[in-house]
């Protein structure tokens, strides 16, 4: 009975559809909107080829990295995050600031199972519009080998990596209750969250020193991470772990992540005094 | 002369307001100050990355790729302080059908849009640029009085490329209601501009050259500035103008599809 409540507070799966398709719908009047990924994603990816492949000239393999593999990261990167892109900490702020988070504590969920379920609506969309259509164009325009080495442990890591971008970004978001304004400090963790994430430059060409570090920090575990095991191998600081392994690390993180979006929000939630409203 | 002064009071009540803004919320504005100096350093930062793994551009040195960077972050420094706003201003207003409001003040829209949008806490992006520029000019052959000359004249130019892609995502932002994601087109396209040009193919050194002259933002002042003469500079110089007129007569003609009603 206990277990049957706590586990319908944090998980609705009636709730979850009815958000998530409400979510899906809302946005899909702004389908133009989500289909400008379709141009930026492939022309991000055709610098990404040009920069690559002159740095390739002189040399065949960069931190173990061949042009290939290289080019593989760059289209799985981009495609990892059409399925994990959040903006759970701008909404959350949002609705702290203006006062309308008080709708939310008069209703009988928890907010933060509410806002992963429209991100869940929101990423089906995004599934459609942005991950199938650039998927293909990768793989035909840029012949992009783009087969995951093993498709159970990529779904598994990919909806770890989901989880996990949710959770980092909601904390991020639960600053607003000591804050008034937090899009200083938000842009600050996302530019730390992507530069740690591996979105930009894989993280072996890090230092040793901090690869080290990065590999207990929660953010490879959002994209990095799922990267490299769709490709079928991981490394990180000179640690070299097999596939299950990591990421069964990167479930426990996204546990310990739990954890702490848990605690920020039971700290934060006694400072909402609703001004605004 | 008079239409000069009325710009230069409009621009500094602007600027006025602003930097008020900015410092009703103290904390936030250092913060937002901090990342923009911060995320400008993406790019160089990268660079370094590469070449300390053993990499390099085939003929330039990581120098001469901060300068280009560098060159690149204090033209769109300056841009985002100084005029870039009104993209974001005029989408606002649109979006919320308050543009109405610009179109009855006595000057100009552009002008009266870009000058209400300055906020100080973009001239962190700018700093950065100066500072990657000032280390990487102290790393290349000093740089004599005509170089120096046309570096000034070509950043010139580079601010009105600038210039031109604000109108353009003004514009479209008449038609295209609310769309934030403009902003993800313009640096998706100005991203060939962070990198040395003879890194791409000859077909897309032309298209960014000729036809949307993205090299003009850094790789072209930077080469001068390296005592170069770059192929095609002077054609580019022309287009660049060209681009600009063609940015303020598709501003106006945009002008005339918005509807008033938002979005």
């Amino acid at each position: 009975m206990v277990m049957g409540k706590m586990v319908s507070r944090f998980f609705n799966g009636r709730l979850l559809t009815a958000v998530a398709a409400a979510t899906y719908k809302e946005w899909a009047a702004y389908r133009s909107h989500i289909l400008v990924s379709l141009f930026v994603g492939p022309v991000y990816f055709l610098v990404q080829y040009f920069i690559w492949s002159a740095l390739f000239q002189n040399t065949t393999t960069l931190k173990g990295f061949t042009l290939q593999d290289m080019l593989v990261y760059y289209g799985v990167t981009t495609l990892i995050n059409y399925c994990i892109m959040d903006f759970a900490d701008w909404n959350l702020q949002m609705l702290i600031r203006t006062g309308r988070f008080i709708t939310f504590l008069l209703r009988p969920v928890s907010h933060r199972f509410f806002a992963l379920s429209q991100k869940v609506g929101h990423r089906f969309l995004g599934f459609w519009l942005e991950f199938v259509p650039v998927y293909l164009i990768f793989f035909f325009v840029f012949r992009l080998p783009l087969v995951p080495a093993d498709l159970f442990w990529s779904l598994l890591s990919l909806v770890l990596g989901f989880l996990m971008m949710f959770l980092v970004n909601y904390s991020i978001g639960i600053t607003g209750f000591w804050l008034i304004r937090t899009d200083g400090l938000r842009s600050f963790f996302l530019i730390f969250r992507d530069v740690f994430a591996g979105v930009f430059v894989p993280l072996v060409f890090f230092p040793g020193w901090l690869q080290k570090a990065l590999f207990f920090l929660p953010f490879q575990y959002i994209s990095y991470v799922p990267v490299r095991v769709f490709s079928g191998s991981y490394e990180l600081g000179g640690i070299t772990l097999a596939i299950p392994v990591i990421v069964a690390i990167q479930a426990v993180y996204v546990v310990f992540m739990g954890l702490v979006s848990e605690f920020l929000w039971r700290l934060g939630i006694k400072r909402f005094t609703g001004v605004g409203v | 002369m008079r239409r000069l002064l009325d710009l230069l009071r409009l621009y500094s009540t602007g600027m006025r307001i602003g930097l008020a803004e900015d410092l009703a919320y103290r904390g936030n504005f250092l913060i937002r100050f901090f990342v923009m100096f911060l995320s400008d350093l993406l790019f160089p930062m990268v660079a370094l990355l590469v070449y300390r793994s053993g990499a390099a551009f085939p003929g330039w040195t990581l120098e001469e790729v901060l300068l280009i960077q560098g060159i690149f972050m204090m033209a769109k420094g300056f841009a985002y302080l100084f005029f870039f706003g009104l993209v974001w201003n005029i989408g606002g207003m649109v979006r919320e059908g308050l543009f109405d409001l610009l179109l009855i003040k006595p000057c100009s829209v552009i002008h009266l849009a870009a000058a209400t949008s300055f906020s100080l806490e973009n001239s962190g992006s700018l700093l950065g640029g100066i500072g990657i520029f000032i280390y990487a000019v102290s790393k290349i052959p000093t740089p004599g009085p005509w170089e120096w000359a046309a570096f000034f004249l070509l950043f010139l130019l580079a601010l009105s490329v600038l210039f031109s892609f604000s109108l353009f995502m003004s514009g479209t932002l008449f038609k295209w209601v609310g769309n934030s994601r403009i902003y993800e087109i313009f640096n998706t396209i100005t991203q060939f501009g962070l990198f040395p040009k003879t890194i791409y193919s000859r077909a897309f050194q032309n298209l960014l050259t000729y036809f949307i002259p993205v090299a003009m933002i850094a790789f072209f002042p930077a080469a001068v500035l390296k005592g170069e003469k770059p192929e095609g500079l002077f054609l580019s110089a022309g287009v660049c103008l060209v681009f600009l007129f063609a940015a303020r007569l598709f501003w106006h003609a945009m002008l005339k599809s918005y509807s008033s009603a938002g979005g």
